[in-house]
C-alpha cells in the first residue's frame, strides 16, 4: 500500500521540474564569477531557469545534419540511395544516441511542464522542417515524389521518433539495437547495416513513388502479399 | 573578480551569454535529478494516510524507501501485455463468429488501441524520466524492463504472423521487430503529447492514423509468406530494380 502510494505520486510526477537541479550558484562557479554578477542580470534563480530553459530549446541551437554533405560526396543521386540511406542513418543514429540533449529533452518531457511543453514542440517543428527538406532534395535527385497520404512533415515525424526510441533502447542495451547486420552473410562484401537504417529503408517503398505515378499507398498496400483478405478499405 | 584579470572584458551581452552557456553544459552533465528524488516520504504517508512514522517502521531511510519503489514500478506485471494483447485480437476481431479481418485491417484497428492507450498511459513518461537521469543501478532495471517488455511483444507479434500466414523475414527477428515498433510507439507518443496536429490519427480520412500506417509501410519488408527464403537483401535488390526501371535518368 505504501508502495503504490509512491507509485500513485511517481505516476503525477514523474521528475523534479525541469532544471530544478541547476543552481545558479553552480553556474556562477563554472564562469568564475560571483552569484552577485549573475543576479545583476536575473532577478531570481527561477527567472535564470526560464531564459535557459529558452535558450536549451531554442530552435536554432539544435545540432546540424551532415546528411546534405553525404548527398554531395555521393554524387547527388549518383549512388545508389540505399548506399546513401545506410550511411546517412548510421552517422545521425550514432550522433542521436551520444547526444546528451537527448536525455535532457526526455527529462523535460516528462516533467509535462506547461511552459515547457510549447518550446519542445517548437524545436520539434524545426528539426522536422529541416528534415523535409532534406528528404525533398534527395527523393528529386532520385526522381522521387512523397507517396500520399504521407507528407515530407510526417515521414519526419516518423523518422524522428524512431530514431529517439532505438537511441532509448540502444543506450540502455546496445544489442537490442543491431548494428552489424551483414548485407552479404555468404560473400566478400563488408557492407554492414543498423537497424534505423533497414526501418528506413523498409519504408521508403511506402514513402516515395516514381514522379507522376499517382499511386497511394493504400494502392501499394493492395499489391502486396498480406493482403489476401481482399479488399478492405473499399477502395483500389 | 578583479577587472582586468581577463584579457578581454565581456561586454554585459557575452557576461550573459556566458552564463547561459554554463547552464546547459550544466544540464547536458545531469539533465535530471536523481531518480525519483523528488518523492519525499512525507507526502508519500501523507497520500495513504498513514504518519511517517508508520513508513519509517518497514524503511530505515528514505533512500531504502526509494529502493523498494524502484522495483515497484519495474514490476513485470505492470507491463503485461497478455491482458490487453488479449482485448486488441478481440476489437480486431469484431463481432464473435466472424472471420478474422485482413492483417492491414488488424494493424489499423490495433496499432491505433495501442497507441491512445500509451498517450493516457503515465508509464512512458516515467520511464524516459528515469532513463533521462542516466544513473547506472536503474539503467540496468530499465534494460531489463524494455527486455522483457520486448520478449512479450515479440511472441505476440510471431503469434499475429503465423495466424496471417507470415513469418519474419531474415536477418529480422520477433526481438528486432518488437524493438522497432517500440520505439516508433514512443516516439510518437512523446511528440503526440507536445504537438498533436505532428501525428495525425486519421491520415486522410479513412481512419489510419500515423502509427498504424507505419506498421503497414514496414510489413512488407520484415515478413514474407511463411516457407519463403527471401530475405530482407532480396527484397531491397527489388527495390533498387524497380527504381532503376521507372528512372533510368536518375543514374
Amino acid at each position: 500500500m505504501l508502495l503504490d502510494a509512491g507509485r500513485q505520486l511517481v505516476d503525477e510526477q514523474p521528475v523534479g521540474w525541469p532544471l530544478e537541479h541547476v543552481r545558479v550558484t553552480d553556474v556562477a562557479k563554472r564562469v568564475g564569477v560571483s552569484v552577485g554578477m549573475l543576479y545583476h542580470y536575473w532577478g531570481t534563480q527561477e527567472d535564470y531557469r526560464a531564459d535557459l530553459l529558452d535558450e536549451l530549446f531554442s530552435p536554432q541551437r539544435y545540432p546540424p545534419t551532415t546528411v546534405p554533405d553525404l548527398f554531395d560526396t555521393l554524387g547527388q543521386g549518383a549512388a545508389p540511395i540505399d548506399e546513401l540511406v545506410r550511411l546517412g542513418t548510421e552517422v545521425e543514429f550514432r550522433a542521436l544516441r551520444d547526444n546528451p540533449e537527448l536525455r535532457l529533452l526526455m527529462a523535460t518531457w516528462a516533467a509535462d511542464d506547461p511552459v515547457a511543453n510549447p518550446k519542445i514542440a517548437g524545436q520539434y517543428e524545426a528539426v522536422a522542417a529541416r528534415w523535409a527538406s532534406v528528404y525533398e532534395m534527395v527523393f528529386d535527385a532520385y526522381g522521387l515524389e512523397i507517396r500520399p497520404p504521407f507528407t515530407f512533415q510526417t515521414m519526419a515525424a516518423l523518422v524522428t521518433a524512431l530514431g529517439e526510441g532505438l537511441a532509448v533502447r540502444s543506450s540502455l542495451d546496445p544489442t537490442s539495437v543491431p548494428d552489424d547486420l551483414l548485407q552479404d552473410p555468404d560473400g566478400d562484401d563488408p557492407r554492414r547495416w543498423g537497424l534505423l537504417g533497414c526501418a528506413f529503408l523498409a519504408l521508403l517503398p511506402a514513402f516515395s513513388r516514381p514522379k507522376g505515378s499517382g499511386e497511394d499507398l493504400w494502392a501499394l498496400v493492395e499489391r502486396v502479399q498480406f493482403s489476401d483478405g481482399g479488399d478492405a478499405h473499399g477502395q483500389g | 573578480m578583479a577587472r582586468g584579470s581577463r584579457p578581454a572584458r565581456r561586454t554585459p551581452e557575452e557576461g550573459r551569454h556566458a552564463l547561459l552557456e554554463a547552464g546547459r553544459a550544466l544540464a547536458n552533465q545531469r539533465p535530471a535529478p536523481p531518480p525519483l528524488d523528488h518523492v519525499r516520504l512525507t507526502d508519500v504517508a501523507r497520500h495513504a494516510g498513514v504518519s511517517a512514522g508508520a513508513l519509517y517502521h518497514y524503511w530505515d531511510t528514505q533512500d531504502d524507501y526509494r529502493d523498494d519503489l524502484l522495483d515497484h514500478l519495474f514490476a513485470p506485471e505492470r507491463f503485461e501485455p497478455a491482458a490487453h494483447v488479449g482485448e486488441l485480437a478481440d476489437a480486431v476481431a469484431g463481432a464473435a463468429g466472424a472471420p478474422m479481418p485482413p492483417l492491414d485491417e488488424q494493424i489499423r484497428i490495433g496499432a491505433a488501441i495501442e497507441f491512445e492507450g500509451l498517450l493516457d498511459n503515465p508509464d512512458l513518461r516515467v520511464l524516459l524520466a528515469l532513463w533521462a537521469a542516466g544513473d547506472p543501478a536503474v539503467q540496468s532495471r530499465l534494460a531489463g524492463h524494455f527486455r522483457g517488455a520486448g520478449r512479450r511483444w515479440a511472441d505476440f507479434y510471431e503469434d499475429s504472423f503465423r495466424t496471417a500466414g507470415v513469418e519474419v523475414r531474415p536477418p529480422f527477428t520477433y526481438e528486432m521487430l518488437a524493438v522497432l515498433l517500440g520505439a516508433i510507439g514512443d516516439g510518437l507518443a512523446v511528440r503526440a503529447s507536445v504537438e498533436p496536429g505532428a501525428v495525425p490519427v486519421d491520415l486522410d480520412g479513412r481512419g489510419w492514423g500515423l502509427l498504424p500506417a507505419a506498421l503497414v509501410s514496414l510489413l512488407p519488408a520484415f515478413s514474407r509468406p511463411i516457407g519463403s527464403d527471401e530475405t530482407f537483401w532480396d527484397y531491397l535488390e527489388q527495390f533498387q530494380s524497380d527504381l532503376a526501371a521507372v528512372s533510368p535518368d536518375a543514374r
